[in-house]
């Protein structure tokens, strides 16, 4: 009798630690994918900044019609990509077109005046920012799940309900984030 | 060290279950002294008078029953003010510092906007950061929250003015570490303590006044008593704010840290550091009473400051050297990129340039003066000195100029303005008659019959403003508004005092203090008032009092809720 209570006691603690660990592994990727729209929200608003931007520098930049075209592009492939890996590509693409359009309006020094290309400038920046932000909050969350899905004893619960591992959203290029300078 | 945000969410409900506990703890320690105190006081009262005591009744100073109904009344008190004491905490807090909602249509006020969503945007968007301006020229920023989830971040325009995009971010993410790690909130819980053994202690003020007053036999175990409470009340006021202070100290440190963790720039934080504390960082502002919200603290400079046990338990904020020092060590740096840091935030925000009026003889001048009701006129100088009915309060116009002004207040004719006798006690310091006292939008302000003009204490002048009695004229609502499209040229920065041969005496301490200084009122309202430094007594002249109170409640709208 005895026995039997302690083996149906086992068996309500393990059943408990079960539903506990899945419970936890199912919060975590709904934050994961919260974060994920996070990003999203602000990738469509840089979306729907850019034609105005493309529209305010053709005005003044005529000659850099190669620089504004290949933002259009970007543009429409991030727009248009659909599985994660893609979009990630795409959009890291279209930070780097723009960055050289910017680098590009330097020489305008008429359209660096313009008050909607000064305001348009702000909301670009702030949404930038706000991306890489939502980015860091992304990866922070991925990795509390990817973390969570690898150790034991989570990842026989994690295998069982095919919880998995989620990608990082990585910047491409290694110049893409500002290292403090070390000096010595 | 991996500082996420899980980690901070975590910090944050130990945080609130910690205020928590401290309070109910408060209360109970607080409530058991005082049980303790007033059971201590029957005994020893009921001991002198031997007749009282019926045989075989014993009385404990201590019993375990008391303690169970202290702690069960000091968990219900905790609990009732945990969830009360914050209401509408920030309206009040921000009326008080005369905040308001950033601008979207200015551009830098745009730009904070946008900084305080991206900050909320790198915590995950759990917190809605609603972004506030001070309108004040001291720099300084703060983080308020409260029990119902409302987050606000305030800054100063003058801090707002002169940092760059980087510096404002590092010091917006500094102040949502401070939201996020759940410090505004148990400081606002702490800071509401105080108000509760404020409130004790000033209740047993009173009844010590009341019972010295009266000096009725009789009443004076019930002084002894409440003298008693003073005295316990005041010393747990003071523990609790050395507490208070101490837990202050760390937190600035984290919320440093957190702010690196999302901006990754410590050299931007560091500069701004800098600058805030090479500037006027707030003093005498409304609100510096409430130092520890603020990123650095207003009062003093904190560049001298020792860290060590006996400034730990005394400051809000460690000091700025260290806290600078740390954030360049992460980014293996030095002073050096601070100095021109701080250059260029000067040069970003100059002071409003006083125009240059070139020097005019004032001989040629005519003048058209206004005598009982008409003008009279032109006169020249000499003509217009010799009228026996030109006191410094007509109202004169200069021939040319569109300007019409009290006569003191025309630079031309103010040195030819008749010597004016000694002035005495309560006097009118323009129209040299008595003053009358008279009820003003409930406190009492001396009224001078003939010229209307106020002298009011500085302390009245906020509740004047926050009392909403009166309705204005049409013509003062059209005074006030031409004010504030046309204001004077500056003769100078708005933030000055100006002390001269033409500062009046103060009517409330005559030759016995330094002339009144004239000033604006406040950055914010070009009101030009004649201010005493010893007494703090304003003297508006007439109609200055209800132009101001006109602009400031067609501005600042009472929060909802307290109309």
């Amino acid at each position: 009798m005895v026995g039997f209570l302690i083996f149906l006691a086992i068996i309500v603690f393990l059943v408990l630690t079960v539903v506990g660990m899945y419970n936890s592994l199912v919060q975590m990727r709904e934050s994961v994918k919260n974060a994920w729209s996070q990003i999203d929200v602000q990738l469509k608003r840089r979306h729907d900044l850019i034609p105005n931007l493309v529209e305010t520098a053709k005005g003044y930049m005529a000659h850099e019609r190669g620089t504004l075209e290949s933002v259009t592009k970007a543009r429409q492939m991030a727009v248009d990509a659909s599985t994660v890996k893609d979009k990630i590509a795409a959009e890291n693409m279209l930070t780097s077109t723009l960055r050289s359009l910017f680098a590009v309006s330097e020489n305008y020094p008429n359209l660096k005046a313009d008050r909607q290309m000064i305001m348009l400038q702000e909301e670009l920046t702030t949404t930038e920012n706000k991306i890489s932000f939502a980015r860091q909050f992304y990866n922070d969350e991925a990795n509390r799940l990817n973390v969570a899905v690898q150790s034991f004893p989570d990842n026989i619960i994690a295998a069982q309900f095919g919880f998995q591992k989620v990608e990082f959203f990585q910047v491409e290029d290694a110049l893409d984030k500002k290292v403090p300078e070390v000096k010595f | 060290m991996p500082f996420s945000f899980v980690q901070i969410e975590r910090d944050e409900t130990q945080t609130i279950q910690w205020s928590f506990a401290v309070l109910i703890l408060f209360y109970f320690f607080g409530a058991s002294v005082l049980v303790f105190a007033v059971r201590g006081f029957i005994l020893m009262h009921l001991l002198s008078n031997r007749e009282l005591m019926t045989p075989g009744y014993r009385i404990h100073i201590f019993d375990w029953g008391i303690l169970l109904w202290t702690f069960l009344g000091a968990g219900v008190a905790g609990f009732i003010h945990w969830n009360y004491s914050t209401d509408a905490l920030i309206d009040k807090i921000l009326w008080f510092m005369h905040g308001r909602v950033a601008d979207p249509l200015k551009d830098d006020e745009k730009m904070f906007q946008n900084i305080v969503e991206e900050v909320s945007v790198a915590t995950g968007g759990r917190y809605r950061i609603e972004p506030y301006i001070i309108p004040t020229s001291a720099m300084n920023a703060f983080a308020v929250q409260d029990f119902q989830g409302r987050s606000v971040i305030g800054i100063t325009e003058g801090l707002l003015k002169r940092l760059n995009r980087g510096q404002l971010e590092a010091v917006i993410a500094h102040e949502a570490g401070h939201i996020a790690s759940g410090d505004s909130l148990s400081t606002c819980v702490t800071s509401s303590i105080f108000n509760v053994f404020d409130n004790i202690s000033d209740a047993a003020q009173m009844i010590i006044n009341g019972a010295a007053y009266d000096r009725r036999g009789g009443g004076g175990a019930f002084f002894m008593l409440a003298i008693l409470i003073l005295v316990l009340s005041s010393i747990l006021k003071s523990l609790g704010f050395l507490g208070s202070m101490f837990i202050s100290r760390q937190r600035e440190y984290r919320a440093d840290a957190i702010s690196v963790r999302l901006t990754r720039n410590p050299v931007a934080l560091a500069e701004a550091l800098y600058i805030i504390s090479n500037r006027w960082k707030g003093v005498g502002m409304p609100g510096q009473s409430m130092e520890a919200i603020f990123i650095m603290s207003p009062r003093r400079n904190y560049l001298e400051d020792n860290e060590d046990w006996f400034s730990d338990l005394f400051t809000t904020h460690p000091p700025i050297n260290r806290r600078i020092g740390i954030l360049l060590d992460m980014a293996h740096t030095d002073k050096s990129v601070l100095d021109s840091a701080l250059s260029e935030a000067n040069a970003r925000y100059t002071e409003p340039v006083s125009p240059t009026t070139p020097p005019d003889p004032r001989k040629g001048f005519l003048w058209m003066a206004m005598r009982a009701g008409q003008w009279v006129g032109p006169m020249g100088l000499d003509e217009l000195r010799h009228q026996d009915w030109l006191t410094p309060t007509t109202m004169v116009r200069k021939m040319g100029a569109p300007v019409i002004s009290q006569a003191d207040e025309d630079n031309d004719l103010f040195p030819a303005l008749p010597a004016k006798e000694e002035l005495k006690k309560n006097q009118c310091p323009r129209c040299q008659v008595d003053l009358m006292e008279v009820p003003y939008e409930k406190v009492r302000v001396l009224k001078c019959p003939s010229c209307q003009g106020v002298l009011v204490k500085e302390m009245d002048v906020l509740s004047i403003l926050g009392t909403r009695e009166m309705t204005f004229s049409s013509q003062i609502a059209e005074m006030g508004d031409i004010m504030m499209k046309q204001p004077k040229p500056l003769q100078r920065s708005p933030y000055d005092a100006v002390y001269d041969e033409k500062s009046i005496l103060c009517p409330w301490c005559l030759t016995s203090s330094p002339r009144m200084t004239r000033r604006f009122i406040n950055p914010r309202y070009p009101i030009e008032i004649d201010k005493c430094r010893i007494c703090a007594r304003v003297w508006f002249d007439k109609d200055e009092l209800e132009i101001l109170q006109y602009l400031y409640e067609k501005d600042s709208p009472l929060p909802a809720g307290k109309a």
